[in-house]
């Protein structure tokens, strides 16, 4: 027996999975929903949703306020914006941007140099369209 | 036959027309890309939260009186018409402001540009006229949102439609009105995005257990209300703005086309001019140089 837990936001389906137990948090509190529970439409504020998964990892979303509909061992959470806790990986993006800000400048250097050929020629242009107005 | 000048004159500027419009062509598929993609995405959340409303029953809905789902006498109709901010899509807005509805009970509220300017032009009864860009953000959406939503509860329209092309696919786009306000035989509109969706009603499954409600089922048919016609509204946007894309690529599409053909038969035009130019010169030497014999 399990639950089959849909998370769905207006830009696209965040998660889908089977789970063990899956607790969110409602206006009124938190509820953990085990399988075979009654029907339920609830409403959720802006927090979290754990779903416990068949091998015991807990996976966490963090989700603003929306609405829960269980039945048949199906709940499906309407929220307005849905976000996996584990796909926000502060220290590994801190590290990309450092590399990432690197190369940038790396590249900056080079591309430095080209551009001061394309500005010779730039102004090469402007100076003959410039004699050209002035001999008129 | 033209001087050869004229033509060539005449090539280079079709020339430079069909290059625009190869642009413009590449722009707007790139951007029709993006608009069909979020219109195709967002449908998910609208269908299932059109299942909620429907496990809620009409019964306890109306049991609970919410104003956006009380059916009331129609005397005032409001209809908001969704057309471009910018030309160059055919006959986009053309069909769309065709199926108008003209009769002396309708105010509208316009979005766009082309919409509002048509609107005027036949001097319609005009509320208010909205501009959405092409990202359709959330806030644009919340004010027009609000203030149909006041028009609605403070009793001077009593039925909200929405009028804009629904996107089919690339090729076609209907014109659709969309009743927006009042929320009543919510089963006819829940089915309609079903079969839109291609979504069997078996895939939804009826428990007949007991519904619970938390906190209770006031709070819920009041939140689900305000967002049901907040993303309803914004999905309509999402699809207006995809067929628009769509509209406008296959437009610049044809222009680009028919500028190709052109420039070839001009090609052809001058190069005949060219020749016979050519040829009555080599005629005059040759009948000059007869006669110095």
């Amino acid at each position: 027996m399990s639950i089959a837990v849909k998370i769905i936001t207006p830009n696209q389906v965040v998660c889908s999975e089977e789970v063990a137990v899956l607790r969110v948090d409602t206006v009124m509190g938190e509820i953990e929903i085990l399988p075979m529970h009654r029907p339920l439409i609830a409403l959720l504020k802006v927090g979290s949703v754990r779903l416990k998964l068949w091998d015991d990892s807990i996976k966490t979303i963090a989700t603003a306020s929306g609405i829960l509909k269980l039945e048949h061992d199906q709940a499906v959470l309407v929220v307005e914006e849905a976000v996996n806790v584990h796909e926000i990986r502060v220290a590994s993006s801190v590290e990309e941007a450092k590399v990432l800000a690197k190369n940038a400048l790396k590249t900056a250097v080079t591309r430095g140099n080209l551009e001061q050929n394309e500005l010779n020629q730039l102004e090469a242009k402007i100076r003959a369209e410039l004699n050209k107005k002035l001999k008129k | 036959m033209k001087g050869i000048k004229e033509v060539k004159d005449r090539i280079r500027a079709v020339d430079s027309v069909s290059k625009i419009t190869l642009a413009m062509q590449l722009v707007a598929a790139s951007k029709m890309k993006r608009a069909q993609d979020f219109a195709i995405d967002s449908r998910p959340y609208l269908l299932h939260l059109a299942e909620i409303i429907c496990c809620l029953s009409e019964k306890k809905i109306q049991k609970n009186m919410h104003p956006f789902f009380l059916p009331r006498e129609a005397k005032k109709r409001c209809v908001v018409v969704i057309g471009t901010d910018k030309g160059l899509c055919g006959v986009l807005n053309n069909t769309l402001f065709k199926s108008i509805p003209k009769t002396d009970d309708v105010c509208f509220v316009s979005v766009g540009r082309k919409a509002m300017q048509f609107l005027t032009r036949a001097k319609c009864p005009l509320l208010a006229s909205f501009s959405i860009n092409d990202r359709v953000q959330y806030h644009e959406v919340m004010g027009i949102c609000d203030f149909i939503g006041r028009l609605y509860t403070d009793g001077e329209v009593d039925i909200v439609e929405v009028l804009y092309q629904k996107f089919i696919n690339t090729m076609t786009y209907l014109p659709s009105l969309q009743k927006l306000l009042p929320m009543h035989g919510f089963h006819d509109v829940f089915n309609q995005m079903l079969a839109m969706a291609n979504i069997e009603l078996e895939d939804f499954r009826r428990d007949s257990r007991e519904l619970l409600f938390e906190p209770d089922v006031e709070q819920i048919i009041d939140h689900i209300a305000k967002i049901f016609l907040k993303y309803n509204l914004h999905q309509v946007f999402l699809e207006a703005k995809a067929s628009e894309h769509s509209a406008r690529m296959i437009a610049m599409k044809n222009a680009t086309d028919n500028a190709e053909m052109l420039s070839h038969e001009l090609k052809l035009e001058y190069n005949k001019a060219r020749q016979y130019a050519i040829t009555s010169e080599i005629i005059e030497l040759a009948a000059s140089a007869t006669e110095n014999n």
